[in-house]
């Protein structure tokens, strides 16, 4: 079916049904023009001489009659003589005709009959040569008379002769001048019927070839790209050969498709991922409205898709991030590429706020012309919740709950930091447990925590809001107490926890009781460093210890010579 | 009877100056006919009597009865027959008419020859021929 070739060889097999279409026209044509001239040419060469002589016969035998009867009425005989000339040129004719006719390969009259006109005619003239000549004795003469009565009528025999000939022979004349012209009308006719059936064919095996070589092949190609848009498989095209373009253009289609198959993603493929991605997926147009969003996004934020599409993406996010989605993001992005994993926090529909992690990036046209952002949203609720575990762990003591030693520096650095801002006085107790390594020993480790917790829990119920209870690790504690009015207020509160601690503590069935050594330092007046601070307050401690146990003792000038020998002594030994 | 006698001499008389009669031989049975039968016999347009015999015309060239004959019952000169049969002889139409030099010898040939018929002076009507009436 699928004829090959290139298109070139199919145009040239057209145009070859067209030419021996126009060839055959031409022939034909030509052909009868030919027999045409032929007809016309013999025409002119026979037929037409042979009337002009059959003609020129007849009027001279006329002639001829009219002057012998004149030279017979008056007796010229001398006419009749001049007259006798005539025989002799008719006589000539005769033969010519005579001639013709024998050479023409259809006479229109028998040569048997010219001949024997040319015959008669001899004889006649031969007779009237020598009657006419003596026709002064005629009326006497009955024998002249019956020579000139056969005489005309041989003449009378012969000009019908003649008239007959010349009838004949102009008759053909007329009759093939006739016949010439219904036969030029008749292919006149011809052509015109043949011009017309020839390019009618023509015209339809063009359009049959056409149609087979050039058209179906392109429809089916075309058919094929349809059903490749539609269904995104193509079907594998007839083997074409090494000249056939529209076959090569099919197969160079196919192994496209086949290709984009490989190495293109679906829009479907890519919506499933879209759909089914973890994260909230919202593509944010440049001007700051939501154009796409993914199922999880919804869910998310508790939206309908129709809800979102068109809106301002700042809609989702607290108004405190509101400004994430400002002119300077875009920029941002395009400056800095792509931006990953900021904290922000989200705003659900039902006002509901929950952390999320927020990853933009800008996306291009192919042109370069930016499209809109692509943003992902994740939820870090579960995140944050582990986070803050962590912190704790890091932060505070596992056994008692309070803050430990790190959090404790952290915190005193705040409040060195707030209290030289706000110009006020801050006090640092030391604590550290009487006799606890007697109890720890003697009624086991888990009285020991047990006695700590309540120690803890008895501390944290002590302080103001604003303060801080860490333990320092053992039997150690401290306590930030900021917002002291007076130093004096340190010291009312380092009473009241003596008597705290010093109630008994339950433990397995037995009353534990135990006492508590503060030292007290003063912000600013004792120094501004946490070291410092710490180690003044510890010093106060000792100083408590050594004072006689479950008592208190503030830093003050007096012990400063002690302290710094003290701590010199100590850096000596480290 | 009177008045036919009378007629009969007036044109008698009326004829003295020779006039001419149409005669045939006695045994041919033509009384009588017409100009026109007359001028067609001698012009040759009529060849036969009515039983089918030949017409012998017999030309009297007597030239004072002759040229009556002619130019009265013909409407031609002597000269003009004279051509005419010429024509005739030359187309092959037929022959010369007889002539004969006078009523002598037109009443011999007639009176000889069944199917002649010539013409004569009115006076020279004998037994020999039968005259023929014309109208």
């Amino acid at each position: 079916m699928s004829g090959g070739g290139s298109i070139r060889s199919r145009i040239w097999r057209c145009v070859l049904v067209a030419l021996i279409g126009y060839f055959v026209a031409t022939m034909a044509s030509f052909y009868l023009n030919m027999s045409q001239y032929d007809r016309l040419s013999k025409l002119v060469q026979v037929h037409f001489p042979q009337a002009t002589l059959g003609n020129d016969i007849l009027y001279t035998f006329k002639k001829q009659t009219e002057r012998y009867e004149e030279a017979f009425l008056t007796g010229e005989s001398e006419l009749a003589a001049q007259t006798d000339g005539l025989s002799a040129d008719l006589s000539t004719m005769l033969d010519t005709l005579l001639v013709a006719i024998k050479n023409s390969p259809h006479p229109q009259v028998s040569p048997a009959y010219v001949q024997k006109l040319r015959d008669d005619y001899r004889d006649y003239a031969q007779i009237a040569s020598n009657v006419y000549a003596h026709v002064s004795e005629v009326e006497s003469s009955l024998d002249l008379q019956k020579e000139v009565a056969q005489l005309g009528r041989s003449q009378r025999h012969l000009l019908a002769g003649f008239t007959d000939l010349d009838k004949r022979l102009n008759t053909f004349l007329i009759s093939e001048i006739e016949e010439n012209k219904t036969k030029s009308l008749k292919s006149t006719i011809f052509l015109g019927t043949l011009f017309v059936l020839v390019l009618l064919t023509v015209t339809l095996i063009i359009d049959r070839v056409a149609h087979r070589l050039l058209i179906t092949p392109l429809a089916r190609l075309q058919e094929n790209v349809h059903t490749f848009s539609r269904t995104q498989d193509a079907i594998r095209p007839e083997q074409a050969g090494a000249t056939d373009e529209i076959g090569r253009l099919a197969k160079a289609f196919w192994e496209m498709t086949q290709n984009l198959k490989i190495t293109t993603v679906s829009k479907k493929y890519v919506d499933n991922i879209i759909q089914n991605m973890t994260g909230g997926l919202v593509v944010v147009s440049p001007s700051g409205t939501i154009q796409t969003v993914n199922q999880v996004t919804l869910a998310m934020f508790g939206y309908n898709e129709d809800e979102l599409l068109g809106k301002m993406a700042a809609t989702l996010l607290t108004p405190e991030d509101e400004s994430l989605f400002s002119a300077s993001l875009i920029n941002t992005l395009e400056k800095n590429g792509p931006m990953k994993d900021r904290e922000i926090t989200c705003l659900t529909k039902n006002g509901r706020r929950f952390p999320a992690h927020f990853s933009g990036s800008a996306m291009h046209h192919e042109a370069g012309s930016l499209e809109g952002i692509i943003c992902v949203f994740n939820d870090i609720t579960e995140l944050k919740k582990a986070e803050h575990t962590l912190k704790k762990m890091a932060h505070y003591d596992a056994l008692t709950g309070v803050a430990n030693r790190n959090l404790f520096f952290e915190k005193l650095e705040n409040s060195i930091r707030e209290a030289q801002r706000e110009e006020r006085i801050f006090a640092l107790l030391y604590l550290d447990l009487d006799k606890f390594k007697a109890i720890n020993d003697s009624m086991g480790h888990e009285i020991g925590d047990l006695v700590l917790k309540t120690v803890a829990s008895r501390l944290q119920e002590v302080v103001r809001t604003g303060d801080m209870v860490a333990r320092m690790g053992g039997d150690e504690f401290t306590i930030i107490l900021n917002a002291l009015h007076s130093p004096a207020d340190a010291e009312i509160l380092a009473k009241k926890i003596t008597k705290t601690i010093a109630a008994p503590v339950a433990a397995n069935g037995f009353d534990c009781t135990l006492g508590v050594s503060i030292g007290i330092s003063l912000f600013p007046k004792d120094g501004s460093h946490t070291e410092i601070l710490v180690n003044k307050a510890d010093y106060a401690m000792y100083l408590a210890k050594a004072a006689g146990r479950n008592t208190f003792c503030r830093f003050t000038e007096e012990h400063l010579d002690n302290y710094l020998a003290n701590s010199q002594q100590r850096d000596h030994e480290l | 009877m009177l008045i036919t006698l009378g007629l009969l001499l007036g044109s008698t008389f009326f004829a003295k100056a020779a006039d001419y009669i149409l005669v045939v031989n006695k045994e041919n049975p033509v009384d009588r006919l017409t100009h026109q039968e007359v001028k067609d016999i001698f012009l040759g347009k009529k060849t036969k009597w009515s039983n089918e015999l030949p017409i012998t015309l017999v030309m009297n060239t007597n030239d004072e009865i002759h040229e009556r004959f002619t130019r009265i019952m013909l409407q031609k000169s002597p000269v003009q027959l004279s051509v005419y049969w010429k024509k005739i002889l030359y187309s092959g139409g037929g022959m010369l008419p007889l002539a004969v030099k006078d009523d002598e010898a037109a009443k011999s040939y007639v009176g000889t020859h069944k199917n002649a018929i010539s013409y004569i002076t009115e006076d020279a009507l004998d037994r020999q021929v039968k005259k023929v009436e014309t109208r």
